[in-house]
């Protein structure tokens, strides 16, 4: 089995799980909530309706800045934007590279981003995002260990170690990768994986198994995180942009109760 | 399963926030983040203005929209109590809760998860009253079961037929 | 009882308590465990229950507070505070107060306080061991002109209220839902109404209160003398007063009937001053006359005209002529509990004062409390005598009283100046020494508190007080060592003047100590058992011989001579409120109630907002003939056009505490010193204003 079909049998299978997730605990939920809040609109006899959209200023504010982190800490906060930013880019580069790279080229013979100059960048840019991600990972591992007592629950660790992992082996894929393919074009451009490689073969880690068990084990956990993603705490990945978005900071609370007031007058 | 409840008496609230603070100081929340929310409204146009005060908490609801909405099963209903509950390490605090509540009742905590009235779970009930209803100093907030609650609403509204014939009966609560 | 339940809860230990937040004294329930308190509520065998109010709750922090003073201050040469030790304090300011009674007499010190609290030792020490005729609460700034309206009435200064037995209340100017909570009389109002007592409120602006109302009246400010004599009027001339009280218990009761028909008072007259239309008075004032039992009683918003005094007059001369008084569901005389004194005196230690107090002398022989804003007057002009040495106890006059510049050249001019304050206040800033109190959960202290019938707390030492803070009694002590009277401060420990103080209470003092409050039994109608008022003919006077006889007239009138009114230059009347959520200098860095509210504002009619095109949070500027403030706006429908209304002197914009730094604008600076001119109380709303957008 080459690369390409075992890695397309595991998309499969982890989209469906992820599908199966998504739509049981993020589709059907919003579903019943909008329903839920028609219906409470509709046996009170609202007039106005419950739902006034958000502002764009409000959306940028939670799903992008992180409001709601902000505004506990700035360390928190600096940490979470460390693994947000770095998640959202490299994980959007690495799509891109999967498929106009790796499956452009293997099914259309597309250039650009296997050996072009989209390679670099694309490299260049994983590289960075994974790094960052990878700090705001550890920082928030070790701030996990040894100073927030209450938040060392099991369930948190897992999951930041689960993520932890997946960037670790990332590197390493791409390190051991470089130690087999010393002479790669764009090998200045994978700065950190491109300066273990040279470490690694050293250690005589390298060669062409171990590479292909590293990749291997990469895909696998990759995978297996995207699609645990909407049974685990990473649901917030995609419903607290929403649910934040929408109740604005408490607001919407706000304005219910000021409502149900209003109906006792 | 016995359910829980809180009757309160608008005609009686006059917005004066003590049943926030208490509940505050009680559950050693934040001072922040409230569990409790008083909403006082004013409105028409001098001098005809109307004004009304409400006092809100989770109502503990029997079937609770905020368990169903929750995408982590961080909410549940006790079974003895018939508290609604939530268990703060499940939860992520996206607050899908809250869209949810038809009466905004869950509150964003300083940990950033999702934190709400636990109908004091330390006190028992019939024992003593929970902090909002012991500080009130109207006496607008009764809590207790809701079976309980009913009757008493009951006994109000005929109290009151009993001098003023042009009462309005609002009865919150319908036999089954 | 639930005491128990919460102890048992939280591990606490129980200890009674007195709230120190208002002047109401709420008897409380203090939960205590490991030198800190856990929880608050009020005491379940006083009759407010555990109920507290959010200032009463929230003030759970000052036990807390770090901000608060924590050891004696001392200005030094450059104006900075500096810490000294509470034996050099003690030592210099009775150094400096020999020094000045010498020179200047005893009466040269001048003692105020707010909360009254443990005050007995100092009447003791400065009252009757020094000397002086000038100690005095801060009711200038208060309820002074129905202090002395009921003084002249009743011959009893603080009428409180039976609302649970009444079938009509009408409240001028008062707003008991809103800031000035009594919590059992707010309760009782409430339940009362449930059973059908009808509410009629007289107030500019819609408060809590009239929320609540039937009846809302909305009167233009100053004008509820008018509105007063026009409902006396209609009830003489339909004579649906009640005429075997008024032969038996009223002095002056046709004197006052041919004073209010011979003057034409009637509705019509009233209706075209007031704004309330005719109609409406004589049916509110068939409602009163022809509902019993009734009561009216009036607060801040009658006090603070220079028409207060009079109004205040015919409201209580209102209730007396209809027989509504200290009756179940009328005002009560309240009686007092038998009470000793913590520490005795003897005769011949006693320093016979040979001058008049401050008051008298300058003019205000009638006045209950001094009047707090002639003092720069007597301070730096030394007239009628030299006053050198100022004591303020929890009291913040620099916030609280009108024309603010002018206190602060007194404090700067006078010799010693001391406060003694839980907070690093606005005065104490001013002062020169700053003496640290232990806040009320950290001292102990025997008092009447102001339910109906004699009722007494036991408050206790809940926790050590902070820092090196002391109470009040033990700063009288170490100040009577210093100044020569120790020997008559001789105690161990509290228990030993408590003990002597409630000696005479049908209670034991285990009990009382465990309960934390004693209630006697609630009276009515004392006066016909206990032989006649207190009054010079011993009936309710509604003509005043006293009056009479110190040249002002012996009966209530409408004059509006004093009256300022706004005019094309400054055309709004200022009129000032309490917040609900605040109260005093000791709420403002609590965290609780600033997340509430942590600025004061000026409330607009939406009319005369839209037309100055001010919207609501806007900042405006609010100027007076004497200054100008900068302070957010709200818009409101609940006040009255061409009124302002701002909440006032809650010491907002302060400079000290984390919280409380900066916050909100202090309007005093806007007030001129105005007052009235019998009683000496101030006239905070006489003030006119402009308001500009900036």
């Amino acid at each position: 089995m080459d690369k390409f079909t075992y890695f397309w049998s595991l998309i499969i299978v982890a989209s469906t799980l992820f599908m199966i997730g998504a739509y049981k605990n993020v589709f059907l939920k919003i579903y019943y909530i909008v329903w839920v809040n028609r219906r409470v609109q509709e046996v009170n006899g609202a007039i106005d309706p419950v739902v006034t959209m958000p502002e764009v200023s409000t959306i940028i504010n939670e799903a992008v800045m992180q409001n709601r982190i902000k505004n506990r800490s700035t360390f928190l906060w600096s940490r979470h934007s460390l693994i947000f930013f770095g998640f959202m880019v490299l994980f959007f580069f690495d799509c891109i590279y999967t498929v106009f790279g790796h499956y452009m080229h293997h099914y259309l013979h597309y250039e650009y981003f296997i050996s072009g100059p989209g390679r670099a960048f694309l490299k260049f840019c994983m590289e960075l995002s994974g790094a960052v991600l990878l700090l705001g990972l550890t920082a928030g591992l070790i701030h996990r260990i040894i100073f927030a007592k209450q938040e060392r629950t099991l369930i948190d660790i897992k999951l930041i170690v689960l993520l932890w992992v997946v960037t670790l082996t990332g590197f390493l894929t791409e390190a051991f990768r470089l130690s087999i393919e010393p002479n790669d074009p764009f090998i200045s451009y994978s700065f950190i994986g491109g300066n273990l490689a040279p470490v690694l073969q050293n250690l005589h880690l390298s060669g062409s198994n171990a590479a292909a068990a590293v990749w291997t084990f990469h895909a696998t956990v990759t995978v297996a995180f995207f699609a645990y993603i909407p049974f685990s705490k990473f649901v917030h990945i995609m419903v607290a942009p929403i649910g934040r978005s929408i109740t604005q900071n408490g607001n919407y609370g706000q304005m219910k109760r000021e409502r149900i007031t209003e109906g006792l007058l | 399963m016995s359910q829980y409840g809180f009757y309160f008496d608008k005609e009686k609230c006059i917005g004066c926030r003590a049943c926030e603070v208490a509940c505050q100081v009680w559950n050693n929340a934040v001072q922040t983040v409230k569990w409790r929310n008083v909403s006082c409204l004013t409105r028409g146009t001098y001098p005809e203005v109307t004004g009304v005060n409400a006092s809100l908490a989770c109502m503990h609801c029997a079937e609770a929209p905020c368990k169903k909405a929750c995408p982590r099963q961080a909410i549940s209903k006790e079974e003895d109590s018939g508290g609604v509950t939530v268990d703060q390490s499940r939860c992520v605090g996206c607050m899908l809760c809250l869209w949810a509540c038809p009466f905004g009742a869950p509150q964003m905590g300083v940990k950033g998860r999702m934190e709400k009235c636990t109908f004091c779970e330390e006190r028992p009930v019939g024992k003593i009253k929970r902090a909002c209803e012991e500080i009130c100093p109207q006496q607008a907030i009764v809590s207790g079961r809701i079976e309980d609650l009913v009757l008493r609403s009951k006994q109000v509204v005929a109290e009151r037929l009993s001098y003023d014939k042009q009462a309005e009966v609002i009865l919150g609560h319908e036999e089954k | 009882m639930t005491r128990d339940v919460i102890n048992e809860i939280r591990g606490t230990k129980t200890v009674p308590g007195v709230c120190m937040i208002c002047p109401w004294h709420c008897p409380t329930e203090n939960f205590v465990k490991n030198g800190r308190v856990e929880y608050v509520r009020g005491n379940e065998y006083a009759v407010n229950a555990t109920s507290r109010c959010v200032k009463g709750i929230s003030s759970i922090h000052s036990s807390r507070d770090s901000d608060r003073l924590l050891y004696p201050m001392k200005r030094n040469s450059q104006g900075v505070h500096e810490r000294i030790s509470w034996d050099d304090a003690l030592t210099q300011i009775a150094a400096r107060l020999k020094a000045n009674k010498d020179a200047f007499g005893p009466e040269s010190l001048v003692y105020l306080w707010h909360l009254d609290s443990n005050e007995t030792f100092t009447h003791k020490l400065f009252g009757e061991l020094y000397g002086t005729p000038n100690l005095s609460g801060h009711g200038a700034a208060c309820d002074q002109d129905r202090r002395l309206a009921a003084l002249e009435t009743f011959a009893h200064p603080l009428p409180v209220k039976d609302y649970a037995n009444s079938r009509f209340v009408m409240l001028w100017g008062a707003d008991p839902f809103g800031p000035n909570e009594a919590l059992h009389e707010n309760r009782e109002l409430l339940e009362s109404m449930k059973k059908g007592c009808r509410l009629v409120v007289v107030d500019p602006n819609r408060s809590r209160t009239a929320e609540k109302a039937h009846l809302w009246l909305p009167i233009k400010p100053g004008t509820d003398g008018a509105l007063a004599l026009a409902m006396a009027y209609h009830i003489i001339e339909t004579k649906s007063y009640d005429q075997a009280f008024c032969d038996e218990w009223v002095h002056g009761f046709s004197e006052f009937a041919e004073h209010v028909l011979s003057n034409e008072y009637t509705p019509k007259w009233a209706e075209t001053i007031t704004g309330i239309s005719r109609e409406t008075i004589i049916a509110v004032a068939d409602e009163f006359a022809l509902t019993k039992p009734a009561l009216m009683d009036g607060l801040k918003g009658l006090v603070n005209y220079t028409t207060g005094l009079d109004a205040l007059r015919t409201v209580f001369a209102l209730n007396v002529i209809t027989g509504n008084i200290d009756g179940p569901g009328n005002l009560i005389l309240k009686e007092l509990a038998p009470l000793d004194m913590p520490v005795d005196i003897p005769e011949e230690a006693i320093t016979a004062t040979e001058q008049l107090p401050l008051g008298s002398a300058m003019g205000y022989p009638l006045a209950p409390d001094m009047p707090t804003q002639l003092l720069p007057e007597a301070v730096l002009e030394g007239n009628p005598y030299p006053v050198k040495s100022l004591f303020f106890h929890i009291c913040n006059p620099a916030q609280s009283d009108p024309n603010t510049r002018l206190f602060e050249k007194m404090m700067a001019a006078v010799d010693l100046s001391v406060t003694i304050d839980i907070y690093m206040s606005e005065t104490a800033q001013l002062s020169e020494f700053v003496l640290p109190e232990a806040s009320t959960y950290e001292r102990a202290e025997v008092r009447e508190s102001l339910w109906a019938g004699p009722q007494v707390v036991f408050a206790q030492p809940a926790i050590e007080p902070l820092g090196e803070s002391k109470p009040l009694y033990e700063i009288m002590k170490g100040l009577a060592e210093k100044m020569g009277y120790g020997e008559y401060f001789q105690w161990n420990s509290w228990e030993d003047w408590a003990r002597k103080q409630t000696a005479f209470l049908p209670v034991t003092y285990e009990e009382l100590k465990e309960k934390g409050v004693w209630e006697g039994e609630l009276r009515y109608h004392k006066f016909k058992t206990d032989g006649g008022l207190a009054t010079p003919s011993g009936k309710f006077e509604i003509y005043s011989n006293l009056f009479e006889e110190m040249g002002y007239s012996p009966l209530p009138g409408f004059s509006e001579e004093h009256r300022i009114k706004p005019d094309a230059e400054y055309p709004f009347q200022l009129i000032n409120c309490k917040m609900q959520y605040h109260c005093g200098t000791h709420t403002q860095n609590n965290p609780y109630l600033m997340s509430i509210v942590s600025e004061n504002w000026v409330e607009l009619n939406t009319n005369d907002a839209r037309r100055l095109g001010i919207a609501d949070g806007d900042r405006v500027e609010v100027s007076s003939p004497q200054a100008s403030a900068t302070i957010s706006a709200k818009v409101s429908e609940a006040v009255q056009p061409g009124v302002a209304r701002v909440p006032h002197g809650h010491g907002f914009g302060r400079r000290f505490g984390t919280l409380a730094r900066g916050k909100g604008t202090h309007i005093n600076p806007l007030f001129e010193t105005r007052m009235n001119p019998v009683s000496g109380g101030i006239s905070f709303n006489e003030c006119t204003v402009n308001i500009r957008k900036i």
